[in-house]
């Protein structure tokens, strides 16, 4: 913490001052460190997905076995998710009305999972429409 | 607990022959007072069929179907009608709600349909408005009404007087995230106060509101949430921070 606030105040975006009465330093933002805070809040973040994620993964190497019928495992991924969701969707039940820290950061856990949950409807229906449950491996 | 819906092997087959259809295969749903159930399924999984013959609007091609504890197919058209009137209430999609009449005179409705004058149905109809926050839009007609505010009405209308059991067909219909949310706060809380409800939808955030999730594939139930176990330690380790 110390570490990164030193930084900060190395670059003049933040100022530091002793205190009197005990051993901590106070840090302030200074006005280039609030100019900097803006910019990084209104820059887009990296929106591209991690390279390698498992339940693609998985899914895809399923695809390629003969004889496996991929319906059962995307139905049990899509229960574990949507389990998960029902959490999630708990602790925004139970968040006080003034709270808005707790759904926001609920509500996006929800999209991300809905989002996969999703994923995995497309994936039974393209098979479904494949007219066959499970896919030769192509060369 | 008391069973308030009970689905026996339900199989519902439209047509016959090579146009046979089958909606529901040998389903068993149940779902016990006060519990909120999510059937969740793709289009053509069978879920608005589950939904309309828990409702006695269809019934089955096999298997039984009891609510509050009586089999639907022991009972005369009239006893069903009643049943209907008193204790299922229905939420769609699309609201349903008569565009003719005010926000109160919709919610009043089933309770007059059954026999009850008009003063003592609106008085318990604008109960059910209160409680759902939208006593003060009761003099309205439903297109004045914003999309969440028509379908607190119809959620009114489903739960007015002594109702048991609350049917919703995707009941967020085309409202946003938010909205759709403040719904389902409503019907949760419905359910806290005892209405049993069965919620059929595609839409794995509504579903997640329940207390059990059913899944519906072509027909069949082919699996159900289990007990969920409490806060995920990453979303509490966040709390609070920037």
């Amino acid at each position: 913490m110390y570490t990164t606030l030193q930084r900060l105040e190395r670059d003049g975006l933040v100022a530091s001052e002793e205190i009197v009465d005990g051993p901590q330093k106070a840090f302030q933002i200074t006005r280039a460190g609030e100019a900097e805070l803006r910019a990084w809040i209104e820059a887009p973040s990296d929106p591209s997905a991690p390279p390698r994620d498992e339940l693609v993964i998985k899914v895809l190497i399923g695809l390629s076995l003969s004889g496996v019928d991929m319906r059962r495992p995307l139905q049990v991924h899509r229960r574990h998710l949507v389990e998960l969701m029902q959490r999630y969707t708990h602790v925004k039940a139970a968040a006080a009305e003034d709270d808005l820290v707790l759904p926001l950061v609920a509500d996006f856990e929800l999209f991300r999972l809905d989002g996969t949950v999703r994923w995995l409807d497309a994936v039974d229906t393209r098979l479904a429409r494949a007219a066959a449950p499970h896919w030769e491996s192509q060369p | 607990m008391t069973k308030v819906l009970e689905m026996r092997s339900v199989t519902k087959v439209y047509g016959s022959g090579p146009s046979e259809v089958r909606a529901l295969w040998e389903v068993d749903v149940s779902v016990e007072s006060g519990e909120l159930v999510a059937v969740m399924g793709p289009s053509g999984s069978g879920k608005s069929t589950l939904l309309t013959i828990a409702g006695s609007l269809e019934e089955p091609t096999s298997g039984e179907v009891l609510v509050l504890g009586t089999d639907l197919a022991s009972m005369s058209r009239n006893e069903r009608a009643r049943l209907r009137r008193r204790s299922i209430g229905y939420v769609f999609q699309d609201f349903n709600l008569l565009l003719g009449l005010t926000a109160i005179e919709n919610a009043a409705l089933p309770l007059e349909l059954d026999g009850m004058n008009a003063q003592q149905a609106q008085r318990i109809g604008m109960q059910a408005l209160e409680q759902l926050g939208v006593a003060e839009r009761a003099g309205h007609f439903p297109d004045d009404l914003s999309g969440g505010e028509r379908q607190r009405v119809a959620i009114a209308r489903a739960l007015v007087g002594d109702r048991q059991l609350l049917l919703a067909d995707e009941p967020t219909g085309a409202l946003d995230s938010v909205n759709g949310e403040a719904v389902m706060r409503l019907v949760r809380d419905a359910c806290q106060r005892g209405v049993s409800g069965v919620v059929v939808t595609h839409d794995a955030q509504l579903a997640s509101w329940a207390d059990r999730i059913v899944f519906l594939r072509d027909g069949r139930v082919v699996d159900q949430t289990h007990s969920t176990d409490p806060v995920p330690d990453r979303l509490v380790a966040s709390r609070g921070q920037p």
